[in-house]
């Protein structure tokens, strides 16, 4: 059985819908990621499952008990918020047991619990300070330990990293994998970041101006892509995209054109207009013994460490390669090259949906 | 030479010379005044030289039930204050965290009691209390001062709510508890300098107020501040015992706001959230 079960679940503002007919479900121990651009609807979701926002339509479950009208005091979830929230007029002892309090257990169970806790995260010689005297990586983890100390059956993150800086919000995202790991509890965790999404999901459901796109496990979402959006939402550098033509046996496209691929043959019609994508990296620079290679102009060069980013021009539109560093390239001249056949994507042009 | 830096420090302090003149001038005449023998009380120069004398004191607290007029003061001011504190708070509460298209105008409709001009409503309130029996009696004025005071309560308290961020109260709320305790636990506590201020204004209007006081008390519940004129006779004006009284009501306003002045702190919410 699910833990969670959102079943049609809309959320409506007045005669505005912010989010259509959401179904999805988390199973128990599982890591779910909600990932989108700013209001596509995920944090209103989340929301929803907190019990923070009422559910307009549809159905939301927890384990098996319909939740749409149960406060969020009684959905036994936990919940780390964006800014963490924590009371500034408490020590983060004091902030700890404030959870607790409502299940009313003996002192030295609370003791236990806080001591446990605050032990895991390391925060243990913080008890006694307030949050205004914490950094941002201490406020994060204390914002964590208030949610672990109940033992929740479900944690909820809205965007737990996003006021961190680069080298804590990795150390962090870790620290959240590691905890997930020896927790084992069921996390639903927001997100626009596609980086924590991509490391720390088992499953992501991408979601569009209040649709979900797609859910699947970050692999799945990486190598089959079932929209336009979400090939060039994941992946960075973001996957190019070009229209191409079907005419006899080819598709013909701005800059370049390519055999159809069988598996395709059969769906697409002659004179058909398709949407071709491809990564960065199926980007293959020619090789001497390469026979049908491409021709593009090098607009600019940025050298990344171990890979170097080409920003082409093919045809008259913008193309992103990155191929490895030290090629000898230099800005303005003719850079010859393949695409992985392998590794294309096909989109219909109107809905932007896979064709495979 | 004088450096710049100490140049503006002397304006500054010059500034503060000035302004505690005129403060503290009436507060000089008040205690001069309250210690002179009658004989002197209006020689010219005045006598800044003089031994003092107690009897005025001893007159005030001898000759009339000033304690219980203190008392009757105290028992209004304070009840005034706590009962809009209470009911103004939690008014102000709900004002802040509703979201209703009207909630402007109400929250003008509460505002709007205060521009009531006193003189204006003694009499109807003297109807009104007449006719429920409360005449001369502290319930009367705290009623009285009460709406005066919810106002002034709720619009201080709705910016200071205002200012507590939403997401406090719905931690508080995943965090498994009610509206009540999260009220009670967390904005509140937060919001504890604007109960400060608001605490101090209501006091000190409930303890300074005249006109309701006068029109609708009698011996029973008279406050001090009546008390205080009721020196001032078609006989005689005795000075001494007004100004002895006028220090004696001083007294606990000056105890109160040093009382309420440690709740106000600034920057009560740093560091909840980012």
């Amino acid at each position: 059985m699910p833990q969670i079960t959102l079943k049609d679940v809309a959320k409506r503002y007045g005669d505005v819908e912010a989010v259509h007919g959401v179904n999805l479900e988390i199973e128990q121990g599982e890591f779910v990621v909600l990932l989108g651009p700013s209001g596509c609807g995920k944090t209103t979701t989340l929301r929803m499952v907190a019990g923070l926002e009422d559910v307009s339509d549809g159905e939301l479950k927890i384990g098996d008990i319909v939740v749409n009208d149960v406060a969020p005091k009684d959905r036994g979830v936990a919940m780390v918020f964006q800014n963490y929230a924590l009371y500034p007029h408490m020590t983060v002892r004091q902030n700890m047991e404030f959870a607790l309090r409502p299940l009313k257990l003996s002192s030295e169970q609370r003791d236990r619990r806080v001591n446990e806790t605050s032990a895991i995260l390391e925060i243990s010689d913080l008890m006694h300070r307030k949050p205004a005297q914490l950094s941002g990586g201490q406020r994060q983890r204390v914002a964590m330990g208030r949610a672990m100390v109940r033992t929740p059956s479900v944690f909820l993150f809205d965007e737990p990293l996003s006021n961190l800086d680069a080298k804590l919000r990795t150390q962090m995202r870790k620290e959240i994998s590691r905890l997930h790991k020896r927790l084992k509890s069921t996390v639903l965790y927001v997100t626009h970041d596609q980086i924590e999404a991509m490391t720390l999901a088992d499953k992501i459901v991408i979601m569009r101006d209040g649709y979900v796109e797609q859910i699947g496990s970050p692999e799945e979402i990486y190598a089959t892509p079932k929209s336009v959006f979400v090939a060039t939402f994941v992946g960075n550098p973001s996957m190019n995209v070009f229209k191409g033509l079907v005419r006899k046996g080819r598709i013909l496209a701005d800059g370049f054109e390519l055999p159809i691929p069988s598996h395709l043959s059969d769906t697409v019609g002659e004179e058909q207009e398709i949407v071709i994508g491809f990564r960065p990296s199926d980007i293959i620079p020619y090789q001497s013994d390469g026979s049908n290679f491409h021709k593009a102009r090098i607009e600019f060069i940025e050298f990344l460490g171990g890979q170097t980013q080409l920003n082409l021009r093919l045809g008259s539109h913008g193309c992103v390669a990155e191929v490895p560093a030290a090629q000898g390239l230099v800005s303005g001249s003719d850079f010859f090259f393949n695409i992985n056949s392998d590794a294309l994507h096909f989109f219909d042009v109107t809905s932007g949906r896979s064709l495979h | 030479m004088i450096k710049p830096s100490s140049q503006k420090t002397f304006f500054v302090y010059l500034c503060l010379v000035i302004v505690l003149i005129v403060f503290m001038t009436p507060i000089y005449i008040i205690v001069s005044s309250s210690i002179k023998p009658s004989p002197i009380m209006f020689q010219k120069p005045p006598a800044f030289v003089f031994s003092p004398t107690w009897d005025h004191y001893v007159a005030l607290f001898s000759e009339r039930p000033f304690l219980k007029f203190i008392t009757n003061s105290l028992i209004v001011a304070l009840g005034s204050t706590a009962f809009s504190l209470t009911f103004g708070s939690l008014a102000a509460y709900a004002l802040s965290r509703i979201r209703h298209k009207r909630m402007n105008d109400v929250a003008f409709w509460i505002l709007s009691m205060r521009m009531f001009p006193p003189i204006a409503v003694v009499v109807p309130y003297y109807i009104i209390f007449k006719a429920a029996g409360l005449l001369d009696t502290p319930i009367a004025l705290i009623i009285i001062y009460s709406t005066a005071n919810i106002p002034l309560t709720v619009w201080l308290m709705k910016g200071f709510f205002d200012e507590v961020p939403r997401s406090l109260e719905e931690a508080a709320a995943l965090d498994g508890h009610g509206l009540l305790g999260i009220f009670w636990r967390v904005t509140l506590p937060l919001a504890a300098p604007g109960l400060a201020v608001s605490a101090v204004f209501c006091f000190i209007f409930s303890w300074n107020e005249f006109i309701f006081a006068l029109m609708l008390t009698g011996s029973q519940a008279q406050t001090a501040t009546v008390a205080v004129m009721s020196f001032w006779s078609s006989d005689a004006v005795q000075w001494g015992r007004i100004m002895a009284g006028s220090f004696v009501i001083l007294i606990p306003g000056v105890i109160f706001v040093l009382t309420c002045q440690r709740w106000l702190v600034r920057g009560l919410t740093l560091g909840a959230i980012k």
